[in-house]
């Protein structure tokens, strides 16, 4: 009797949700699409990195940047990030020191070594070129989903398998992009291509993000890739970021990202 | 000197200690040549070429950390141009988790603006470089910081007076040679005595989109010294005042100043306040040279007088196609509370404005220009104009180039005052560095 009981509230269950999932408008599936992936990739505590980025020209000449960063997630609004530039050596020691915020724009300063100044500097314009890079200020900042209008697309697999979600992400606010076509794993939680569109809504450039490791913070799994690979479709030129060395699950002082952490 | 060379070799000894993950380095080696418009005297050099080198040596390992860095100039043409600065030569560490302390030479940077800086004036400075950021000389400093709502409480305590660098007889940029300085610290202006105890507190806050900071100061002013003598008198001939000496002495008054800071962001846009309020020791009267050239007379002397120094400054950014950035700046001074006459003696920028723009590429070799025009609102035709280019030629080589032009036709046949002082002293320069 039991067991006929309990498979009819599974069965009732599972009716529900399938209806409710059903009923989800391609922008309700986009967002909670969105949800998911964030809840799956919260809870690494404090991230500590060390970067380079190689970047091509369209002669395939190779230029290489270094740079180190730290992470403080900040569960109530938008994490902590402290970014301090290795190479070229000319702005080697300048750091940046970014609050981000879930809905407001970002609150950034820069340290300039060579004035010994902290900078208060607008996030606004966050499409400028990163270091001369493919990679913008956008690309590499903080991506919290309230700052986008999400739709999902379709479903779709990796030429090996992997089930995608497909979404549309389009900036609430300023930005160098009119939209993103993201390609999410469903295993993994997290992108592995995500086409850029121009402001006039021709694709720019495409990411593909590989070398995904497994890091274990507590008892969560999560996710991170270690190399992206940034085309410009419209300039030909490549940009390739990757960590060297991640750390994550830090638990790092509060200190450690206010401004005189810059000095 | 001494104390400089004692620290370089007592950091290169700790550096040997410091592991290597801790320890990190970097520095600076630059020619550099400018070349001024022809003069009429042969007593100056129109040509400069020099060697600048500046290091640094971090290290950190929480709690401790540990900065030196100084930077040295010689001069082909210019012997006086040759000096060692040491900017910061320092110990820190943190007590209880969130409470530092710092002791040893610092230099900072309390701007918010980037032409007129009134509240930044802890540092002396070399006045042989650009008049809007003049290069700083770290002081020693005790330093104590502790958290304070969304910033920091910081209190400070100085104990010597570091004297600023003056440009020598063969430079373009001053016409007059100056003797050592002298503190005026109390009625005793006849030792160079340079220790002195100075002290003060500057608190910090983040206040939504908004940076505010607010400071009070009683030391030793590193900036607007009165140029003249204290040996004179008033006796010899009645009526008048009579130099006893033909040398010309810059004297650095006791003042206690309030000052702040404000920076807010609107979105594209910055808006920048500075300030510094300033009440001055003012119980010894100087000779000035200014007075002497004018031929002295009973109101000779003179104290310098309390005021209120302001900056105010926009910054726009634009996002231009290709991810270039175009930052344009709007900035003006001002020095109120003292007459005209007062204001020009006090500063060269005492009635300003400045509009410039910084166009950077953002690509591979980082390659910016930069040009600024200063314009003074209250004197006629004195104006000053930046322009830089530069750029990277490697990971490791850079180059910047570029012109200063500066107009202010003397206005008094007898004496320059002001700008006018650098009229006709216009360049082209060329620094050429390699980091590592």
């Amino acid at each position: 009797m039991s067991i006929k009981i309990t498979s009819f509230v599974f069965l009732l269950t599972f009716i529900v949700n399938f209806q409710a999932i059903a009923k989800d408008s391609p922008e309700q599936k986009g967002l909670k699409i969105a949800k998911i992936t964030r809840k799956a990739n919260e809870g690494f505590k404090g991230e500590e990195s060390s970067m380079e980025m190689v970047l091509i020209d369209a002669y395939k000449a190779k230029t290489v940047r270094q740079m180190k960063s730290k992470v403080r997630e900040d569960g109530s609004d938008g994490d902590r990030s402290l970014m301090v530039f290795l190479n070229p050596k000319d702005v080697k020691g300048t750091k940046m020191l970014t609050h981000s915020h879930k809905n407001d724009d970002d609150d950034q300063w820069l340290f300039l070594p060579s004035l010994r100044r902290v900078k208060r500097i607008s996030s606004r314009n966050k499409s400028s070129s990163f270091m001369g890079s493919e990679f913008s200020y956008e690309d590499l900042g903080s991506q919290e989903i309230e700052k986008y209008n999400y739709k999902w697309l379709k479903d779709s697999k990796t030429k090996k398998g992997e089930a995608l979600w497909v979404l549309q992400r389009i900036p609430k606010k300023k930005s160098g992009y009119s939209k993103m076509v993201m390609y999410v794993s469903k295993k993994k939680n997290n992108p592995v291509k995500i086409d850029y569109y121009d402001r006039k809504g021709e694709l720019l450039k495409s990411a593909v993000f590989s070398k995904y490791k497994v890091y274990k913070v507590g008892k969560k799994k999560l996710y991170r890739a270690s190399k992206i690979h940034m085309k410009n479709v419209q300039t030909k030129k490549q940009s390739i970021f990757t960590w060297k060395s991640r750390k994550l699950g830090i638990k790092h002082k509060s200190r450690d990202f206010d401004k005189r952490s810059l000095k | 000197m001494q104390i400089t060379f004692a620290l370089i070799i007592f950091s290169f000894c700790f550096s040997l200690y410091a592991q290597d993950s801790d320890y990190s380095g970097q520095g600076e080696v630059a020619l550099e040549f400018r070349q001024f418009e022809k003069d009429q005297s042969e007593l100056t050099e129109d040509t400069n070429i020099s060697i600048f080198t500046r290091l640094e040596q971090r290290y950190e390992s929480d709690p401790f950390s540990h900065v030196f860095r100084g930077y040295a100039r010689v001069d082909k043409k210019d012997q006086n141009r040759a000096f060692v600065a040491l900017e910061d030569a320092y110990f820190s560490t943190f007590l209880a988790t969130e409470y530092k302390v710092s002791a040893g030479y610092r230099l900072f940077n309390w701007t918010a603006t980037e032409a007129f800086h009134p509240a930044d004036v802890i540092n002396s400075r070399n006045f042989d470089s650009n008049l809007e950021n003049l290069e700083k000389k770290g002081e020693i400093t005790l330093e104590f910081e502790a958290p304070f709502f969304d910033g920091v409480f910081s209190f400070y305590y100085f104990p010597r007076f570091e004297e600023p660098e003056y440009p020598g007889e063969k430079s373009r940029i001053s016409s007059v040679v100056l003797q050592r300085s002298v503190v005026v610290d109390g009625v005793d202006t006849t030792t160079n005595d340079y220790w002195s105890p100075q002290y003060g507190f500057r608190v910090t806050q983040s206040l939504f989109d908004a940076d505010v900071s607010f400071h009070f100061l009683n030391h030793i002013d590193r900036n607007m010294p009165i140029v003249g003598t204290h040996k004179y008198s008033t006796v010899l001939v009645p009526g008048s005042v009579t130099p006893l000496t033909t040398e010309s002495t810059p004297y650095f008054f006791r003042v206690q100043q309030i000052g702040g800071t404000y920076q807010q962001v609107f979105g594209d846009l910055i808006l920048k306040f500075e300030f510094a309020n300033r009440s001055f020791e003012q119980e010894t009267p100087i000779l000035t040279t200014k007075s002497v050239v004018l031929g002295g007379g009973s109101g000779a002397t003179k104290i310098v007088e309390n005021h209120t120094e302001a900056a105010f400054g926009m910054e726009y950014i634009i996002s231009l196609e290709g991810g270039v950035d175009l930052n344009l700046f709007a900035e003006g001074n001002g020095i109120f509370g003292v007459d005209e006459v007062e204001r020009v003696d006090m500063s060269t920028f005492q009635r300003d404005v400045m509009l410039g723009f910084r166009v950077a590429f953002n690509d591979l070799m980082g390659k910016e220009i930069y040009l600024t025009a200063i314009g003074d609102i209250e004197r006629e035709t004195e104006y000053l104009i930046n322009f830089n280019y530069t750029q990277r030629l490697s990971d490791n080589w850079k180059i910047k180039t570029g012109v200063r032009i500066i107009e202010a036709p003397q206005k008094n046949p007898a004496i320059k005052e002001g700008l006018e002082s650098l009229d006709g002293d216009s360049y082209l320069f060329m620094n050429l560095s390699r980091f590592f």
